[in-house]
């Protein structure tokens, strides 16, 4: 996606994931241990919402089939799903949230 | 050259155990041997998306195309073990050839229970990818379909018919859909569901003869009526395919009887998945048939090949999609003294906690998964929460496990 700022979005604690809207594409962001983590909001498998799902070891499980990803390079860990995730890059930039690529 | 790694049966857990010897460092050779004509492909969306339509033939497989040549596997399709020498460790083969094997992996699976009328054209039982797309060619707006058994595949063919428009009639001999798994509770709750969503659900309803006529199917029913349809699917269950390790003399205990590592008492014979009749570490010994335990039992009884000790200590876990409905399961209870609900049940919002002795053994969620799958951890941890505190929809599920 084009270079997206997201005002104020900086501050997903430790362990949670927040839903968002960037440029048009739902994306979910994750902090795992104090890094963020950006990713597309939808599960390549059946299209269910990702941020209802579990972080494990900087990978999320996704609530509603257990199909999990890694959330650096968006690849499948386990199935059901088989497409992997599209991952975005994140950078923060005072409270503001700066996302692109994918 | 040393004898290969041999893996009987190509579905899910043969698959992931593939992938896991691999993964974990398994340098020498393997063979994969399955009965089917497909490498591992993923079963689940064979009573749902892809029975609907709406998936393909090219979601199903497990791996992508290419990764068994990657990996350096040999793949051998259309071929099943006829024959297994644990003291010589050689498999032989229905095509008439044999194998030596260094490990072996039976994850043979099972096969449809076949009951009241052998399988045809219009008497459908679902199993396979071939048995899905029959069943598809029965299903449609102005075709109606008789479904025997209102179990998991019972009530996911029957939720996907009715998508698709079809008229359904479906016979269940206990007092509600899964009352086995969910008790009959529960069950109710899906008998609501399938009603509302226009199934004539007939409970203590038994089969009785099946009949094929020149345009379809008739079906009695044990209360002497009978039932007309294009086609009827019956959903009666599996039969472990355990033949060819009885056969060798493996202990046979309602599937292949392996340890807490998923191993047999043969040296160096494993079983994993549906087969497998496994002493769990904190069920005893139960044999589940679910996709999520195939894949993680196969990945761990590969790396029980390469030596590890670890018992196999998931807490196993399973959803079913109806409808707009999703269920999820964790844990396992044949048995409960009580069931604690938190949320609405009338909603189809809620979780419910299946106690034993005060310890949560299963729970079960409609709309709820987080509380699944912190409630497997409660499961997996063995303590006896208070169950004010299981019902409090304040008090997160993850708050009851041990400091």
């Amino acid at each position: 996606m084009e270079e997206t700022r997201i005002a104020g979005a900086a501050d997903v604690p430790e362990g949670e994931i927040r839903a968002l809207e960037a440029g048009g594409v739902e994306v979910a962001v994750a902090n795992v241990g104090g890094e963020l983590l950006a990713f597309r909001n939808e599960c390549t498998h059946q299209h269910c919402t990702l941020d209802d799902g579990d972080l494990e070891d900087g990978s999320i499980v996704c609530a509603c089939h257990g199909s999990q990803f890694d959330l650096r390079t968006g690849e499948v860990l386990s199935p059901p799903a088989t497409e992997p995730i599209e991952v975005y890059r994140i950078a923060v930039d005072g409270d503001d949230l700066v996302i692109s690529g994918g | 050259m040393s004898d290969p790694v041999v893996i009987v049966g190509a579905g899910l857990a043969a698959g992931a155990a593939v992938q896991a010897l691999r993964q974990e460092g398994e340098d020498g050779p393997i063979v994969l041997l399955g009965g089917e004509p497909h490498p591992p492909y993923e079963r689940p969306p064979l009573s749902k998306e892809y029975l609907r339509g709406e998936a393909d033939a090219e979601a199903l497989p497990l791996h992508e195309p290419g990764s068994y040549d990657e990996w350096e596997v040999e793949v051998r399709t259309g071929v099943r073990a006829a024959g297994l020498d644990v003291a010589d460790r050689a498999i032989e083969l229905d095509d008439g050839s044999s194998l030596r094997y260094r490990t072996l992996l039976l994850a043979t699976g099972g096969r449809a229970r076949v009951i009241g009328a052998e399988p045809s054209e219009r008497v459908c039982y679902l199993r396979t990818v071939e048995d899905a797309d029959r069943l598809r060619g029965h299903l449609g707006a102005g075709k109606r379909l008789v479904v025997v058994g209102a179990g998991f595949i019972g009530c996911e063919v029957a939720a996907s018919a009715r998508a698709l428009g079809t008229e359904v009639t479906m016979l269940e001999r206990g007092p509600a859909p899964l009352v086995r798994v969910l008790g009959e509770g529960m069950g109710r709750v899906l008998a609501e569901i399938h009603r509302e969503h226009g199934v004539d659900l007939r409970l203590e309803t038994g089969m009785g003869e099946v009949r094929e006529t020149a345009a379809g199917v008739e079906v009695e029913t044990d209360g002497g009526e009978t039932l007309e349809g294009d086609a009827v699917v019956i959903g009666a269950g599996i039969i472990p395919n355990t033949e060819v390790a009885e056969a060798a003399g493996l202990e046979i205990e309602n599937g292949i009887a392996v340890d807490a590592r998923c191993a047999t008492a043969a040296e160096g014979v494993f079983a994993a998945g549906d087969v497998a009749s496994h002493n769990h570490p904190i069920f005893g010994r139960i044999r589940v048939e679910h996709f999520d335990n195939a894949l993680k039992m196969g990945a761990h009884a590969a790396r029980a090949m390469l030596g590890s000790e670890d018992p196999f200590d998931d807490p196993h876990w399973f959803w079913s999609d109806q409808y707009d409905v999703n269920l999820q399961m964790g844990g396992f209870a044949a048995t409960w003294d009580e069931i604690v609900v938190r949320g609405s049940v009338e909603d189809r919002d809620f979780t419910a906690f299946y106690l034993q002795d005060g310890r949560v053994r299963s729970v079960l969620s409609i709309g709820r998964p987080r509380d699944v799958r912190r409630g497997m951890r409660v499961i997996s941890a063995q303590v006896r929460p208070d169950p004010a505190l299981l019902r409090d929809e304040d008090v997160d599920v993850a708050s009851l496990l041990p400091e």
